[in-house]
């Protein structure tokens, strides 16, 4: 390559870099890891991305970067392990085959794979343990009961199988936890400490779960699970219970919302030519900030739109088991409509040409970008 | 009907597409085994009803596509004349390649012509 061509392309890294720093938004990050990817820089595109992911886990510009070159290491891996299933199948080919498909993002994949291993080896721990783990962390993100209730099932099946399953027990101390549930969650770090006494960091959280009391009866964990949705928030501070004796779920970062920010850089996207309406909701849906043009909807009726769209599309993700709702886009003569979740805010915006729907989505990822600030992680405490 | 669901599960990505009347009534449907037949018709014949009673009676006209997107997957229902395609995918694909084929299967059935049920 020529000197002058790789100062250009050097040039353009460190500005985006420099831009990256400035204004991180999804926008910036992937503008940056898109930039890499075409360089032929597939390392530094990968670490770009998934720091734009951590900050911003919805942005699917980061997320087909990490896909791409995820799928291009890992493509000669799964045509291995695929050729070993077809010639003499194993849990463990089956393992490392859903860990592939997990580390892809490919949940369903993974949670496939693991039925199939189960189907196969139905007296194995190991496919439970992976389907538990994968809806351990979808109950940490989307903080769906169905999630939690199809994590301990899992979970319970695998302790079932090997009752000396350190990582089972682990991970039902952890849900258990999340729940409110202190004596199941005392009773199965028991187990990890019967099976090893020197086990970091558990003895230190028990002792901190007897001094905060707790003997009481518990509801049932079907209640607790079901509390955890309809309230939006764990019954104790997932950060509480450590990394270092969790057997590993990836902890998706916390987030806090200012929502007063929010709502002015929303309300200000009105000056955006083809910005219609756009409207602020809270979790019960009332309005927290709107504005309309002339060629909108009267700002009311929007709210109500945008209400019974966001009520249509959580209904559909939830009976799916597709998750929480992150976006929803309408396209139709009179306009296009975007609803965008952003924790436990709704943001809606109806618009029309020269605006489309997926600029639109960028724009309400940028402009509340600067008012989601990851929350600082506390000293361990129960 | 059933041909063009199924060459458009070929796409990569794609997990299983359905076709709907506009009162959500299931005519065709083409799902991978991930997929519950019964409940994708459900949810789907509810969120076509659904969306398209809330736009009539704010006086909006009938939408042309409803892309609905969750943590781990996507759903996309396309208006193709009578009926409405419904087309379930993962999180991670890029809509961009999938949509060309989606609009290319809404051709086809466009040109079915008439749908009985």
């Amino acid at each position: 390559m020529r000197l002058l061509e790789r100062l250009r392309r050097h040039r353009e890294i460190t500005r985006l870099r420099a831009e990256v720093r400035r204004t991180p938004a999804p926008a910036a990050f992937g503008a940056l890891a898109e930039r890499l990817l075409a360089h032929g820089r597939l390392d530094e595109a990968l670490a770009a991305a998934e720091e734009g992911l951590r900050l911003f886990p919805d942005a699917d510009r980061l997320a087909h970067v990490r896909s791409f070159v995820k799928r291009k290491t890992l493509a000669g891996s799964i045509r291995r392990l695929r050729g070993e299933l077809g010639r003499r199948p194993s849990p463990v080919a089956y393992v490392h085959l859903a860990e592939i498909y997990r580390e892809l993002g490919s949940e369903d994949e993974a949670l496939e794979t693991a039925t199939q291993c189960a189907e196969r080896f139905p007296l194995n721990e190991a496919p439970y343990l992976i389907e538990g783990e994968i809806r351990l962390e979808r109950f940490l993100r989307d903080r769906i009961a169905k999630d939690g209730e199809l994590a301990e099932a899992a979970l319970r099946r695998a302790t079932r199988i090997n009752a000396h399953s350190i990582k089972g027990a682990l991970l039902l101390a952890e849900l258990y936890h999340l729940v409110g549930a202190v004596g199941a969650c005392r009773e199965q770090l028991g187990v990890v400490l019967a099976a090893n006494p020197a086990a970091p960091g558990v003895q230190e959280f028990l002792d901190g779960l007897d001094a905060a009391g707790g003997d009481a009866p518990e509801p049932d964990f079907y209640d607790l699970v079901r509390a955890v949705e309809s309230e939006g928030e764990f019954a104790r501070d997932p950060a509480a219970f450590p990394a270092a004796i969790g057997a590993g779920p990836r902890r998706p970062a916390r987030r806090r919302v200012d929502v007063d920010g929010v709502a002015d850089a929303v309300v200000r996207l009105g000056i955006e030519d083809g910005m219609r309406n756009s409207v602020v909701l809270d979790a019960d849906g009332v309005v927290i900030a709107q504005q309309g043009t002339p060629l909108g909807l009267a700002p009311d009726a929007f709210a109500e739109l945008v209400r019974r769209l966001r009520a249509i599309a959580d209904d559909a993700s939830r009976r799916m088991d597709t998750g929480a709702l992150v976006r929803a886009e309408i396209d139709g003569p009179s306009g296009s409509v975007t609803v965008m979740r952003l924790r436990s805010l709704t943001v809606g915006a109806l618009y029309s040409e020269p605006l489309r729907a997926d600029r639109v989505w960028e724009m309400l990822q940028d402009c509340s970008a600067p008012h989601v600030t990851p929350v600082r992680e506390e000293a361990p405490h129960a | 009907m059933r041909s063009i669901l199924k060459r458009l599960n070929d796409v990569v990505g794609v997990k299983g597409s359905l076709a709907v009347t506009k009162d959500g009534m299931v005519i065709a449907s083409h799902l991978g085994r991930q997929l519950r037949e019964d409940l994708v018709a459900a949810v789907a014949a509810n969120a076509v009803r659904s969306t398209r009673k809330a736009l009539e009676e704010l006086g909006l006209r009938q939408f042309s596509r409803f892309t609905l997107v969750s943590s781990h997957g996507k759903m996309v229902f396309t208006e193709a004349g009578a009926a409405y395609l419904v087309v379930v995918t993962d999180r991670t694909v890029d809509v961009g390649p999938v949509q060309i084929e989606i609009d290319s299967a809404v051709m086809r059935i466009r040109q079915l012509g008439e749908i009985r049920v």
